[in-house]
């Protein structure tokens, strides 16, 4: 059933839809389905009303899948440290596995896979990565020098041992 | 090691690809079930600036790093499920708190409900400080969880006999907190100070009913300490979402951490929200008695809004600033306030007046685990 006053919003998303799909796998957790990541992100934006209000309805979604991936990642680690801590032995946890080849890039955090993301494997510069994320320019270099160096240390630390 | 490019192409097609058409009928029907806005943003105040939008979670946990958060095991009980405007508190009352002053250096404002975890067991909390001159000090939190619902582990620890009952110390950046079983309850005494001597004869007077309903009066106090008194009456903590506002400065090379201030209004007496502080002197504060709270981690003004309703203005900011944000807060009803933070989506400016801000993430905790639900706007 299709509420005609999105069709518009619909040939919007409809054309952003692959690059998100991608994105939203690059950047979101790997337990949630980049699908459903996409589809809460536009859930919450249609909620305000259709896409066209934006000037750029790909960098507003990109901005909220990467919000939603955060919060995605604080409410894991908000229950891995419960089961640290209380040792409940009642309470099994559901604690995220990934394959090993790729967990350095899962732990970078959400922004951080973003930046790497956009300018590594789309080739943008800084300056298209800001208007892509709405996001300033010195902070997505901020962003990417930090994830940068995080990946070193993990290549460091996996080459020592 | 996999080719870096290979483990990026990994990521972007993994899961089960469903369609554009599936995912957009999919998120309008959720969005026309919540309530959907097909009008414009409207114009936002001239407060609401630009910047990028940040988590308020570190904002919201300064409260949580300054006044310790209640910790609990995982629960059998089905999650209460629902949505933030399920468990919010009374809306007819102006509570909503609107910054009237902003620290110069801050680039974000961000308003939003910080809801408590809808599956941590109910409990019963009280207070016992030992009245100083200026204030109070010494306080000790005393918990009751309610654990017929709810599995709860007692963490691991020093064993301590306690009254005949075999207890567990933690200490931890909180400060000390005691831990034991008692019948289908659990029980937490918790010194903010650290003062292990101080827990242990607090813990000694707390009485715990066995059996009967839940509430209030499943705790009692026997005999306290020479000095000590009840300072916030046995009740059972709230499980509704509570207005914040929060702000934060930006990261700069010379501050890799922003500056952070949080105001919210908890459904908590003030005696209960500033005794869980452990030590606070008494100030005027917005016209009213409240209470300051100094720590390395920030600063922190509480004063009441009524019996049940507890301000708190704290954060890492200059303690003048934060007396500053304090004293210039309005109070706005539920409507109001969820259009000037944008509360029922996500349509405030960024970087073009025309242009709507994303939806942020939540605030991820509170006083007590909370974990605060959505949108919101960035500031001058």
């Amino acid at each position: 059933m299709r509420n005609e006053s999105f069709d518009e919003s619909y040939a919007t998303f409809e054309s952003l839809y692959g690059s998100l799909r991608r994105f939203a796998g690059a950047v979101g957790p790997w337990e949630v389905e980049p699908d459903d990541l996409v589809q809460e992100a536009l859930e919450r934006t249609l909620r305000g009303g259709p896409l066209e209000r934006f000037d750029d309805p790909g960098a507003y979604l990109r901005r909220t899948i990467i919000n939603l991936s955060r919060n995605h990642f604080r409410r894991r680690d908000s229950r891995s440290r419960a089961a640290a801590v209380f040792l409940a032995d009642e309470a099994p946890l559901d604690v995220p596995t990934y394959p090993s080849d790729l967990s350095d890039l899962l732990e970078l955090e959400p922004g951080e896979r973003a930046v790497v993301y956009l300018h590594d494997v789309h080739g943008y510069s800084f300056g298209e990565i800001a208007a892509a994320l709405n996001s300033p320019e010195s902070t997505c270099r901020k962003i990417a020098s930090r994830a940068r160096r995080k990946l070193r240390r993990t290549l460091n630390e996996e080459a020592r041992s | 090691m996999t080719n870096r490019t290979d483990q990026w192409m990994r990521l972007e097609t993994r899961g089960s690809v469903r369609g554009a058409d599936d995912v957009f009928h999919a998120a309008l029907a959720e969005a026309q079930a919540e309530g959907l806005s097909t009008v414009q943003p409207e114009t936002p105040s001239p407060r609401q600036g630009r910047g990028p939008l940040v988590g308020v979670a570190a904002m919201v946990g300064v409260l949580v790093v300054l006044g310790g958060s209640l910790l609990w095991a995982s629960s059998l009980r089905e999650p209460a499920g629902g949505d933030v405007a399920d468990t919010v508190a009374p809306t007819e009352i102006e509570r909503f708190p609107v910054p009237g002053y902003v620290p110069a250096d801050v680039e974000l404002v961000y308003g939003d409900y910080a809801v408590p975890d809808p599956s941590n067991p109910d409990s019963v909390d009280a207070v016992i400080v030992r009245a100083t001159d200026g204030g109070f000090a010494d306080g000790v939190v005393v918990t009751v969880y309610d654990s017929s619902l709810a599995n709860i582990g007692i963490p691991e620890g020093e064993p301590v006999d306690l009254n005949s009952e075999s207890a567990t110390r933690i200490r931890g950046e909180d400060g000390v907190t005691l831990w034991w079983k008692h019948s289908s309850r659990v029980v937490s005494v918790r010194a903010p100070s650290g003062d292990t001597i101080v827990a242990e004869a607090i813990a000694a007077s707390v009485r715990v009913a066995d059996t009967g309903p839940f509430e209030p009066a499943v705790m009692s106090f026997g005999p306290l300490p020479e000095g000590f008194s009840v300072f916030a009456v046995p009740r059972l903590a709230s499980r509704r979402a509570h207005p914040a506002v929060s702000m934060q400065s930006p990261i700069g090379p010379l501050s890799p951490e922003p500056q952070v201030a949080t105001i919210a209004v908890l459904d908590d007496s003030l005696q209960q929200v500033a005794g869980s502080f452990g030590t606070a002197t008494t100030v005027e504060i917005a016209g009213a008695d409240g209470f300051l709270v100094e720590q390395d981690a920030g600063t922190v003004f509480m004063w009441s809004l009524s019996p049940t309703l507890t301000v708190t203005v704290g954060g890492t900011f200059p303690p003048g600033d934060i007396r500053a944000i304090a004293e210039n807060l309005e109070f706005v009803n539920q409507a109001d306030w969820h259009r000037h933070y944008d509360i029922a989506g996500p349509q405030l400016p960024t970087t073009t007046t025309t242009r709507a801000a994303p939806v942020s993430e939540p605030p991820a905790v509170g006083t007590n685990g909370n974990e605060p639900g959505a949108p919101s706007t960035t500031v001058p």
